[in-house]
């Protein structure tokens, strides 16, 4: 069993520090997906699970074996890297077998797990081309064969999909998913996709700044973010946020003001909030219907409209915030016009000022409807 | 990437072209028709400019007189295998530079980098003394190795600047896969890198097979001479009279050489370019 | 797919627990024992070797290297002759590495034009760059030959002079004889250089540049010489550094004649070795020449290693 657990983990370059102390345990058969913004550091966390980057503080332990010392060969893991690193000199073949080679497996294991990859991936008829003769699809499939034919404990992708076009990363996506329903081994698949995210994993960690900001599977992180960064985050399009000011707080309530002169009051201990303070009131684009029928309508000056066929987006500025609203598709909408949407409030997110989630917004009710 | 479409741009164009086309390729030319001409033809007031009668016999007395054969043999022994072991050893400590992490790596990088300052005369003073101790002076080992100077550093420096291009991700895959460092480097970077290998190869080759300080002062005896000295002391001296023979024996002592680098240039001019200049 | 346990793959624990790279380093080391050893025994010791000769009394009646101080420097220093060759050198050097890179430039400019024939022009450029020293010296010997010499019937037929040149044996040909020859040479690697340094060029930059009526001499003044100032500045710093070092042309030319006319520095300490075999009085010319040398060194170094 691969359990991967690491713990107090951290990096740093120099004087830099970039991983600032991690703890997390992902469980043997999972497929867990580091996600974040570039520079977050979750490139660097696959890498130290890897092996290919010293821990600076803290231990990683695979199985029960602590491998913070240990060489990437002795690991148990197998590795798809974001440029493939297919080795430009050798054909498919030896690509797929180069791993085996050099540990001294026998030469009738090699051939029968190459051909068994193969046959997985569909690679037979490619067998003695040489990388650059291979599509991007093709790479990448080689890519995953070398690993697969090394039966790794632990199946380790830094951003595989990130050089192919959008097409074939669905369907890559999709592959990959199958590989690990099929296998059945731990995968840690790292990118800063958010969709790739949510399609593929079983539990999600979302990074900023080399901390954990949470971990969960995709509804979790979806339905109950734990602050603003992730609930933009996750998600496409983004979360809106509408910038509300707090009138009174009490132990049972709260009660704030939007930017129109709407008052709301949501039953929340507000005990640590002050009147006059700024909180932020999080509505996903998709939680907007049109018309004025759920709790709270908005006029709208739409800036621009996309017609997508399936959806519509448009595009305006509440109260100096960028808003994005998933409307009707049926309904064609013009530049310049000023239309009402609604959303409940059970739909709501509201976060602090320093950005974290208040608890679930229960029992909300509208107090009074400002006269515009 | 010039607009030639008026006669004046054509006619500049041109002009410029021939202008340094002559400067560059009409000296080789001239040795080369000289050296097809008799004496007769070849010391008059009033050159011609095409062999009037294609005679040979400057190339003769070039091959029998003298030992002109010899001396592009040890030439060729000492300058190939010097250049061989400085691409070698470049490429162990370029690729060292290039892909580890060490606290007296740039130290040590600059050192053998600013080796260019030493000039070589002045290390000829203390490498003569040098090989004479060891017993290496006047023999092909002691030249070969002292070639070494030459090339070194830049070949270093040209290794380096290459395989810090080669991406890391190909090494760390390799690395995962389960080879050592030794496997990486020889079944890995070094077949990726042969270009490069070649291309420093030929640079350091052309240091030693250009030479002739070092050949001259190292090399006191006919059997271990170089075709650089050995031209120099057949055909320059006081009273020398015998430019034919001269023309035959550069063309035969050159035309080696032509041969490999016409075969292999292409790779050649971008290789030397890439790491000097950036 | 089958799984296969640990032991199957023959994989061992690691003994023991060191840092993740030590071992990396251990072999960075180890790789860079040889160059560094050639390195050391070939050209740092003679180096330092040579240069705290200049110390000494050392020459061919002199048993053992005596320690006078900085007398050699005194009568380096006080030496016409020494600083004449200084001069000698400054000349040469300025001389050739101005000529090459003009034409360096301007041959990698026309070579850089797309035109029927120009890669046989390319392959042909490397030509005078590989044939040995000797040899380029013959060629040019013979060409600027007083008696036979094509130079000389060529000026002569063209009316430039009336009667022939002997370049070899007065001081002012000698010179342009060396620096000729020198840059012929030199030519092709300065190509080089500046036609890696187009290659970089934003081709897109100047198709802009015609739409809004530029010329050709427009575009090379405003945009090729200002995009190529670096590569100038190095390939300037390494044309001064090769010519400084530069003895083959000259030796096997004129052998640094007539008399003293271009007896540059490296001339200079090869007679006082090898010739005069005053080790002592060589080294000490070797030191002014290092000393020449090593601003253009350090400023080539820096700017390699700027990106870095």
């Amino acid at each position: 069993m691969a359990d991967v657990k690491l713990e107090k983990v951290i990096k740093r370059f120099g004087k830099v520090e970039t991983i600032h102390g991690i703890d997390l345990d992902i469980k043997h058969g999972e497929f867990v997906v580091f996600v974040g913004p570039s520079g977050c550091g979750k490139s660097t966390l696959l890498r130290m699970i890897a092996g290919l980057e010293e821990v600076t503080e803290g231990e990683v332990y695979i199985g029960d074996n602590r491998v913070t010392n240990w060489q990437p060969s002795k690991r148990e893991i197998a590795m798809v890297f974001q440029s493939y690193a297919l080795y430009p000199h050798m054909s498919v073949r030896q690509n797929m077998s180069f791993g085996l080679e050099v540990t001294g497996q026998p030469k009738a294991l090699i051939e029968q797990r190459v051909a068994e990859a193969a046959r997985i991936l569909k690679l037979d008829e490619l067998f003695e081309r040489k990388p650059k003769e291979l599509s991007g699809g093709q790479r990448q499939r080689v890519a995953i064969g070398r690993t697969i034919v090394r039966q790794p404990e632990i199946f380790l992708f830094d951003e595989p999909l990130s050089n192919l076009d959008a097409e074939l990363r669905v369907q890559m996506r999709i592959e990959i998913s199958k590989l690990h329903e099929q296998l059945g081994n731990t995968m840690i698949y790292v990118t800063h996709d958010q969709v790739e995210a949510m399609t593929m994993a079983d539990k999600i960690v979302v990074l900023r700044d080399g901390i954990i900001e949470q971990v969960g599977t995709p509804l979790e992180l979806y339905h109950q973010p734990v602050n603003k960064f992730v609930a933009g985050f996750i998600g496409s399009p983004k979360m809106n946020f509408l910038p509300v000011t707090v009138l009174s707080a009490n132990k049972n309530e709260i009660k704030v003001i939007l930017h129109d002169g709407q008052q709301l009051s949501l039953n929340y201990d507000g005990r640590t909030l002050n009147e006059g303070d700024k909180l932020s009131l999080g509505i996903r684009p998709e939680h907007f219907s049109s018309g004025n029928s759920a709790d709270i309508s908005l006029d709208v000056n739409i800036d621009v409209a996309e017609h997508l066929g399936g959806t519509t987006y448009i595009y305006s500025d509440i109260a100096g915030q960028a808003v994005t609203i998933e409307a009707d598709s049926d309904v064609v909408f013009e530049r310049g016009e000023i239309k009402t949407f609604s959303f409940h409030l059970s739909r709501c997110h509201l976060f602090a000022a320093d950005g974290r989630r208040m608890e679930a917004i229960a029992e909300v009710r509208v107090v009074e409807k400002a006269v515009a | 990437m010039f607009e030639l479409r008026s006669w004046q741009a054509k006619a500049g164009f041109m002009a410029l072209l021939l202008l340094i086309a002559f400067f560059l390729f009409f000296p080789v030319y001239w040795a080369l028709s000289s050296a097809f001409k008799g004496n007769g033809e070849l010391y008059q007031m009033d050159p011609t400019l095409f062999p009037n009668d294609f005679y040979l016999g400057h190339f003769m007395t070039a091959i029998s007189e003298g030992n002109l054969l010899l001396q592009l043999k040890n030439s060729l022994l000492t300058s190939t295998s010097s250049a061989l072991l400085n691409a070698a050893l470049a490429s162990l400590a370029g690729y060292s530079f290039a892909k580890f992490e060490y606290p007296a790596k740039k130290p040590l990088m600059l050192l053998i980098l600013s080796a260019q300052m030493f000039p070589f005369g002045v290390l000829l003073i203390s490498i003569y003394p040098m090989l004479q101790a060891v017993n290496l002076l006047d023999t092909k080992l002691g030249l070969t190795i002292s070639y070494i100077v030459f090339a070194l550093p830049v070949s270093t420096y040209m290794m380096y600047s290459y395989f810090k291009q080669l991406p890391n991700e190909l090494i760390e895959a390799a690395k995962v896969d389960g080879a050592s460092n030794l496997k990486i480097f020889y079944r890995i970077v070094m077949p990726i890198s042969f270009p490069a290998f070649i291309t420093v190869t030929l640079y350091a080759f052309m240091w030693s097979w250009n030479d002739l300080l070092y050949s001259m002062t190292l090399i006191t005896s006919e059997e271990n001479r170089t075709v650089g000295p050995g031209l120099l002391l057949r055909y320059i001296n006081e009273n020398n009279s015998d430019w034919g023979g001269a023309m035959a024996a550069s063309f035969l002592a050159a035309a080696p050489v032509v041969v490999v680098f016409a075969l292999l240039q292409k790779q050649f001019i971008g290789g030397v370019t890439s790491g000097a200049v950036k | 797919m089958d799984m296969v346990s640990i032991k199957d793959r023959g994989l061992k624990r690691p003994k023991t627990e060191r840092s993740l790279k030590a071992g990396d380093r251990r072999f960075a080391y180890l790789i860079l024992i040889p160059a560094m050893t050639a390195f050391m025994v070939m050209v740092f010791y003679p180096f330092v070797d040579a240069m705290s000769m200049s110390f000494f009394q050392f020459t061919i009646y002199d048993m053992e290297p005596i320690f006078i101080g900085f007398d050699n420097f005194v009568t380096v220093l006080t030496d016409p002759y020494v600083l004449a060759s200084w001069v000698t050198t400054a000349v040469f050097v300025v001389g050739t590495t101005l000529l090459t890179m003009t034409f360096g430039l301007a041959w990698a400019l026309l070579m850089y034009q797309d035109f029927h024939g120009r890669a046989v022009f390319r392959t042909m450029t490397l030509l005078p760059w590989i044939l040995p020293s000797t040899v380029s010296a013959f060629v040019w010997a013979w060409m600027l030959n007083g008696k036979y010499g094509v130079v000389n019937a060529m000026l002569l037929s063209a009316g430039i002079v009336d009667e022939n040149i002997q370049f070899l044996s007065n001081d002012v040909g000698a010179m342009v004889a060396i620096i000729l020859t020198r840059t012929w040479i030199s030519i092709p690697l300065f190509m080089s250089f500046f036609l890696a340094g187009l290659q970089g060029m934003d081709f897109q930059q100047i198709e802009a540049a015609r739409l809004d009526g530029a010329g050709n001499l427009t575009i090379v003044r405003r945009l090729i010489l200002p995009h190529l100032k670096p590569v100038f500045l190095v390939t300037g710093a390494l044309g001064m550094i090769g010519n400084l070092q530069q003895f083959d042309i000259i030796y096997a030319l004129t052998g640094g004649g007539p008399i003293r006319a271009t007896t540059v520095l490296s001339i200079e300490v090869f007679k006082q070795a090898f010739e005069n075999w005053d080790l002592g009085m060589a080294s000490t010319i070797g030191v002014l020449w290092v000393f020449t040398l090593m601003p253009l060194v350090v400023f080539y170094l820096r700017s390699l290693f700027k990106e870095d």
